[in-house]
C-alpha cells in the first residue's frame, strides 16, 4: 500500500485510502481498536510528501468526512488517508443523510480543449495542474519518477526543487480548507483535552462532567490529523495552562502537540492505552484529578 | 528496414526523450517497433492506446512512444492497466513488462488478470534476468546459469509464461523472439484486436547483465541463438527446443462489458429500492 500512496503523492493522483486501525504491530489485535497508524498515515511511504488525512468520531461523521475526503483529493490531487478506529468503522450510529443536491460534489479541474501543446505537471493557473483523463485527446506521460511539467523524468535539481516546493505550498497555502477541528468551551479553558477518533468522545464526556465539577475545561476535536493544525495548537498552548492527549498508542499525537506548543510552563501530558480497549472518561477525570498534575495542589 | 523506419518516427514522442536507457544489444527496441507497426496496421488512433508499464528496463518503453502512457511501480502494470480498462472500457489497454516485473513481483496480478480474462494485452518482454536492477535471477531464469545474485548458479526451475497464462484462463496467448520480428508483429496486432486477455511472450536479449556472465557471445551472436533454440509449435513434435507460435487463442465474454453491464444495472436501481443483494442481511437487530 505505501509504495504506491508514494506514486499517488509523486503523480499527484486524487485518490482516497481508508486504513480502519486494529491493534498492532503485525497481526496484533484482531480486530479492536488502537491509534498506532497516525504517523504511518504522515510518514508511511518513503520520500517527503505532503499529506492529508482525516480522523472522524462518529458514524455521522465518517459518512460526512468521506465526502470532505474525495473533495480535497480532488481539488488538491492528493491521496487523502482517512484514518478510522476500527470501533467506528464496527459502530452502529444513526446517520443523518443529506438531500439529493446538498452533497457537495467538487469536480476536478480539466484543461481547456484544442490546446497546442498540454504541460501535464505545469503550474498554469495554480499550484494544482489541470488533470486530462486517458482517452480525452492529449496523450501524456505519468511516471513515479521526479518529471518536469511535461510528465517526462527528469534529474535536473532545479525541475526537482520547483516540484517540491509546488506540491507542499499547494497543501501549505490551502490550510484555512484543510484543516478541520471541533472546539468546545475552550473560550475560559485552563485545561484543554487534546485527541481524535473514538477518545475524542471519551474526552468531551469527561469534559462535561469537568465543567459541572466547576472545572474549565474545555476539547479540541482534530478531524484533520495531516497536515497538523500548527497554528491552533500553537495559539491555544499561549492561552492554556494544561493540555492533556490521550491517544490510544504510545504517544504519538503529543509529539506534535509537544513541537507546537512554544511555553515551557504550559504542561503538556498523556494517557495511552495499546491493549485493546478504549480510553474512558472516567480514566481523563481521573487523570485531571491527579496531584502530580501541576495546578491540582488541592 | 529503412522502409519501415518513418512508420516508427510517426509513433515516437520528438521531445527530450533520446538516446534510450537501453545498453547496446538490447532487445526491446525491437519488441517497441514491431508492437509500434502492430498497432498501427490494427487502425487503432493513438488517443485510444494506453501503454502501461511497470519498473525495469522494460518498464522505459512507454515514455518513448507518443500513446497515453502510464509508467508505475514494480509489478504493478496489470492493476493500474485494470483501472484504466475499468474507468474507460472505450481504451485499448496494454502493458509492457519484463520477466521479473510480470512474473516475480507482479506474479500475482499475472495470475489474476488472466483468470478475470480482462480485455487487456500482456507484452512480456523475457530476457531472463533482472537487468536494470543489476543483473539479479528471475523467475524464468534457466536452472544453473550465473546471474548476479546466483554465481555459482541458479538453484530454481524456471517458469513457462505461456502455459502459466493458459492455464489461468488467457483467451490469447503466443510465443515469439525478437530474431522473429514479422511473426512477433502478427502476434502482438491478433492480441490487441481480441476480447479477452492476451499475453505475447517475446523471447529478447540482455548482453550487458546475462550475455557476458553466462558466455552467450555478442548481441549478435545472442539473437541468433534465439533462433536456434526454439521452433514453431507446428514442427515441435519431440523436439526439446522452445516452442514458438499460438498457443491458445478463443475470443472469450469481455470482463468490463459485464461490469459496465451490472453497473448500469446497479444505476437503475439507485432511485428506488436497493438490489437484493445489497440488502443488509439483518434490519432492526441488536444495537
Amino acid at each position: 500500500m505505501q509504495e504506491n500512496l508514494g506514486y499517488a503523492c509523486i503523480a499527484e493522483v486524487p485518490c482516497v485510502v481508508v486504513n480502519v486501525q486494529r491493534g498492532g504491530p503485525s497481526t496484533g489485535l484482531p480486530t479492536s481498536p488502537a491509534q498506532g497508524d497516525l504517523m504511518q498515515a504522515r510518514w508511511g511511504t518513503h520520500g517527503d510528501h505532503p499529506i492529508i488525512a482525516l480522523y472522524p468520531t462518529s458514524v455521522q461523521e465518517a459518512f460526512e468526512l468521506t465526502m470532505v475526503a474525495f473533495n480535497l483529493a480532488e481539488k488538491y490531487r492528493t491521496p487523502v488517508i482517512f484514518l478510522m478506529d476500527e470501533v467506528i468503522g464496527h459502530m452502529r450510529e444513526k446517520v443523518v443523510f443529506p438531500r439529493e443536491g446538498q452533497i457537495p460534489v467538487l469536480e476536478r479541474r480539466k484543461p481547456p480543449k484544442g490546446l497546442d501543446k498540454f504541460q501535464p505537471f505545469a503550474e498554469d493557473d495554480g499550484l494544482v495542474p489541470a488533470m486530462a483523463a486517458f482517452g480525452e485527446g492529449y496523450r501524456y506521460h505519468v511516471t513515479g519518477l521526479h518529471h518536469d511539467p511535461a510528465g517526462y523524468p527528469t534529474l535536473r535539481p532545479d525541475e526537482i526543487n520547483r516540484w517540491f516546493e509546488r506540491v507542499f505550498a499547494k497543501i501549505e497555502q490551502n490550510l484555512d480548507d484543510i484543516l478541520l477541528y471541533r472546539e468546545e468551551d475552550l473560550e475560559d479553558a485552563e485545561t484543554v483535552i487534546l485527541s481524535c477518533g473514538i477518545t475524542a468522545r471519551a474526552a468531551r464526556a469527561a469534559a462535561r462532567q469537568a465543567r459541572e465539577q466547576g472545572r474549565k475545561v474545555g476539547t479540541l476535536t482534530l478531524q484533520t490529523i495531516w497536515p497538523f493544525p500548527e497554528k491552533v495548537v500553537r495559539d491555544l498552548g499561549s492561552r492554556v495552562r494544561r493540555i492533556l492527549v490521550p491517544e490510544l498508542n504510545r504517544g504519538q499525537l503529543i509529539r506534535e502537540v509537544q513541537r507546537c506548543v512554544r511555553h515551557p510552563e504550559v504542561a503538556i501530558g498523556g494517557i495511552n492505552r495499546l491493549d485493546g480497549g478504549v480510553i474512558t472518561p472516567a480514566q481523563i477525570l481521573e487523570k485531571l484529578e491527579e496531584r502530580s498534575w501541576p495546578g491540582n495542589s488541592h | 528496414m529503412a522502409r519501415k523506419l518513418p512508420l516508427i518516427h510517426r509513433y515516437l514522442r520528438k521531445d527530450k526523450k533520446f538516446p534510450t536507457v537501453w545498453c547496446p544489444g538490447c532487445g526491446i527496441g525491437v519488441v517497441l517497433g514491431s508492437l509500434i507497426r502492430a498497432v498501427h496496421n490494427a487502425g487503432i488512433p493513438k488517443d485510444d492506446v494506453v501503454l502501461v508499464s511497470g519498473i525495469g528496463c522494460t518498464g522505459r518503453m512507454p515514455v518513448y512512444v507518443d500513446f497515453n502512457t502510464l509508467h508505475t511501480t514494480h509489478g504493478r502494470a496489470l492493476t493500474f492497466a485494470s483501472g484504466v480498462r475499468l474507468a474507460n472500457p472505450k481504451l485499448k489497454v496494454i502493458t509492457v513488462m519484463g520477466d521479473g516485473d510480470a512474473i516475480a513481483i507482479g506474479g500475482n496480478h499475472f495470475i489474476h488478470a488472466c483468470r478475470r480474462n480482462i480485455e487487456i494485452t500482456a507484452i512480456v518482454v523475457n530476457n531472463f534476468i533482472y537487468g536494470m536492477t543489476g543483473g539479479q535471477f528471475s523467475p524464468t531464469t534457466p536452472t544453473g546459469d550465473i546471474s548476479a545474485t546466483s554465481p555459482y548458479g541458479n538453484l530454481a526451475q524456471s517458469v513457462d509464461i505461456c502455459e502459466l497464462a493458459r492455464d489461468c484462463g488467457a483467451s490469447y496467448v503466443a510465443r515469439s523472439t525478437i530474431y522473429h520480428v514479422n511473426e512477433m508483429e502478427k502476434q502482438i496486432a491478433r492480441a490487441v484486436t481480441t476480447s479477452g486477455f492476451s499475453v505475447v511472450e517475446v523471447l529478447s536479449t540482455c548482453y550487458s547483465r546475462y550475455g557476458k556472465l553466462n558466455q552467450k557471445g555478442s548481441p549478435r551472436e545472442m539473437f541468433r541463438a534465439l533462433k536456434d533454440q526454439t521452433v514453431p509449435i507446428a514442427k515441435a513434435d519431440g523436439d526439446e527446443r522452445i516452442n514458438r507460435g499460438v498457443f491458445i487463442d478463443r475470443a472469450e465474454a469481455a470482463y468490463s462489458d459485464t461490469y459496465q453491464a451490472i453497473m448500469a444495472k446497479a444505476r437503475e436501481h439507485d432511485a428506488g429500492e436497493p438490489l437484493p443483494l445489497l440488502k443488509p442481511a439483518r434490519t432492526g437487530g441488536t444495537p
